[in-house]
């Protein structure tokens, strides 16, 4: 399946992108796993603060992924 | 009814006084309306480890943040009898001084134009998905953070 993953703020700063696609043979990704991957990619990632989003919802718990999920990597807001 | 249809609250740099005195100007045809409060947020040159902010550069997660814009909106319509409310935010590079919100609540009376413009600045600050690059006078830069 392909997710497409969007960061921001600082987690931009970190990947040196906006966006990227992830595509995985694991038909029972989760977000927990996906994560795990991406640390090993961006090792700075493991000292990063920043919530999940899937499809614009942010998630505090690992969730099941599905093919064409967006996934954001939202640091602190600043809005105001 | 104005609550009903969608709209964008993202304006490109800093939010211009002439914006703020239009909207004013154009409730004037809403004679229902008894009480306006407006809340301004303008970019403040904060000092962090001894040098000065000059500007902070707002990027936004755009779609999500339309959307959690418009559930505020709504929430806010349920919550408090207000005729109209309007937000705008920035995006791209506001200068310490200029204006970077501009929160706009209209209800026949008073007393809860007060409270529903607090439940939208604070709603707005800790659920927008905005992030601010805090960009001192040396062009050096640190990540804003809502506390």
């Amino acid at each position: 399946m392909t997710i497409t993953i969007k960061y921001f703020g600082r987690i931009a700063d970190i990947t040196n992108k906006n966006e990227e696609e992830f595509i995985s043979e694991d038909t029972s990704l989760s977000t927990g796993s996906l994560i795990n991957n991406l640390q090993l990619i961006y090792a700075d990632l493991r000292n990063a603060t920043y919530v999940l989003a899937v499809n614009e919802t942010i998630t505090k718990v690992d969730v099941q992924l599905k093919n064409n999920d967006i996934i954001a990597l939202l640091p602190p807001f600043a809005g105001g | 009814m104005e609550k009903k249809s969608i709209k964008k609250s993202f304006v490109q740099g800093p939010i211009a006084a002439d914006f703020i005195g239009n909207s004013i100007a154009k409730h004037q045809s809403k004679t229902s309306i008894g009480a306006h409060n407006i809340f301004l947020g303008q970019v403040r040159a904060d000092e962090i480890d001894g040098k000065t902010v000059a500007a902070i550069e707002y990027s936004a997660y755009e779609e999500m943040a339309e959307h959690s814009f418009h559930e505020i909106r709504e929430a806010a319509f349920e919550k408090y009898e207000l005729t109209c409310l309007h937000i705008y935010h920035s995006l791209g590079l506001v200068k310490t001084g200029e204006i970077c919100l501009f929160v706009f609540v209209s209800a026949p009376r008073r007393k809860v134009v007060y409270e529903a413009l607090n439940y939208l600045v604070e709603e707005i600050k800790e659920k927008i998905a905005i992030f601010g690059k805090e960009i001192f006078e040396d062009e050096t830069f640190t990540w804003k953070k809502n506390n």
